[in-house]
């Protein structure tokens, strides 16, 4: 091995570092919607009970993206688009993880009667960025949703979810992102129901 | 010269592939978690006014505490798994179910991960053996004997710390269960 040869091997070699330190992560990619979170059967804590589940409404500071993809810089380099708006997947689940509880379920707040409990909710934040580490990167999903519950009568309560979802890779974020995001998603959608019912149980 | 050419484009490259990052929009875990409330605030509370005298006052369902229920008190009593949940109480509650099967989709990503990251491990090993193996022969065969075999020492290495940093990712996945374990504490007070 001459010095030309290792030279051209060290050229070799910084370009190939070089390509796998960028990735692929040019390309935009579109987030499908997470499949529900799994009901089972079991006791149905809601009774029959009326509750409105007023569609959630949408604050999130970028609502045109989903979230990023970043190159071996921890560069922005592509975008994360969601196929529908993420705070309708969110009210919808919401409405029919309650209505698998037991609970009698609407979207219209004229007819509840006053006792009903009226659920709305915010989304502030839903994300996903992966987080560059040394070795490794992880897609990061960061769900953010404020949710209100009230009645006619007077009844005011509030209450913040933040859910992380995250999934280490090693090649593209592609699957990596979508895992994180259903996750995410699904687990938010999981402790909302859970607290609007213990909230209920708690008011008769 | 070619030496310290080589060594300087060499951890150039390092410098490169392990760029450390940082979030951009999310949040770390711990700042997440106090965004997280682990109850409602009640901000008004109600007071029904009074149905007149001739009306009969309206029908409420009230709700049976979930604790209170005799299956309940059953599923109680049955042994405790791993996260020091009565087994049995996943029968009767849907949604400690619900949020046992989200423990269950982040634990099956966090092994896929680890799975990966282990077999890039062995990989990652086994170039930078043969690396550290094959320096001695190519140095007899090279103009340059040092600089070869020092160019093939310093990829070894960098394969080398690859290696062991691939092992420690397989190894630090795990699931996050704290969803779980909120509810499990929130609705029966344990």
């Amino acid at each position: 091995m001459n010095v030309r040869n290792v030279r051209s091997c060290v050229r070799v070699s910084v370009v190939a570092a070089a390509f796998l330190a960028s990735g692929c992560a040019w390309t935009t990619q579109t987030l499908e919607p997470p499949q529900a979170p799994a009901w089972y059967g079991g006791i149905q804590r809601g009774a029959g009970r009326d509750i409105v589940v007023v569609p959630f409404v949408d604050r999130r500071k970028m609502p045109h993206l989903c979230g990023i993809k970043k190159n071996g810089y921890s560069q922005p380099a592509a975008h994360l688009l969601c196929s529908m708006p993420p705070e309708r997947w969110l009210s919808d689940l919401v409405a029919e993880g309650l209505s698998e509880s037991g609970f009698d379920v609407s979207s219209a707040i004229e007819d509840a009667p006053p006792s009903a409990l009226i659920v709305s909710g915010a989304l502030e934040q839903t994300f996903v960025e992966p987080d560059m580490g040394v070795f490794s990167a992880s897609a990061e999903a960061d769900v953010w949703l404020t949710i209100a519950v009230s009645n006619k009568n007077g009844f005011r309560a509030r209450r913040s979810f933040y859910v992380k979802g995250s999934d280490t890779y090693l090649g593209g974020i592609e699957s990596a992102g979508q895992n994180a995001f259903d996750t995410a998603m699904r687990e938010t959608v999981v402790d909302v129901v859970a607290a609007v019912e213990n909230l209920a149980e708690a008011r008769p | 010269m070619t030496l310290r050419r080589a060594s300087l484009g060499l951890v150039a490259a390092l410098v490169a592939v392990t760029q450390l990052g940082c979030r951009i929009y999310t949040l770390p875990p711990e700042s997440a978690a106090r965004l997280n409330d682990d109850h409602w605030t009640i901000e008004h509370d109600d007071t029904a006014p009074a149905p007149p005298a001739n009306e009969a006052p309206p029908v409420v369902v009230p709700l049976v505490p979930l604790r209170q229920r005799p299956e309940v008190t059953a599923a109680m009593q049955t042994p405790r798994d791993a996260f020091g949940i009565p087994a049995g109480l996943y029968a009767v509650d849907p949604l400690l179910m619900a949020h046992r099967h989200e423990v269950d989709v982040r634990a099956r990503n966090a092994s896929a991960s680890a799975r990966t990251f282990f077999i890039a491990a062995a990989i990652w090993g086994a170039v930078t053996v043969a690396l550290v193996a094959t320096a001695p022969v190519v140095a007899r065969h090279a103009e340059s004997p040092e600089a070869a075999r020092t160019l093939f020492y310093l990829w070894g290495g960098i394969t080398g710390i690859e290696a062991l940093g691939s092992a420690g990712v397989a190894l630090s996945q795990h699931a996050d269960t704290s969803a779980l374990e909120r509810y499990y504490r929130e609705t029966y007070g344990r």
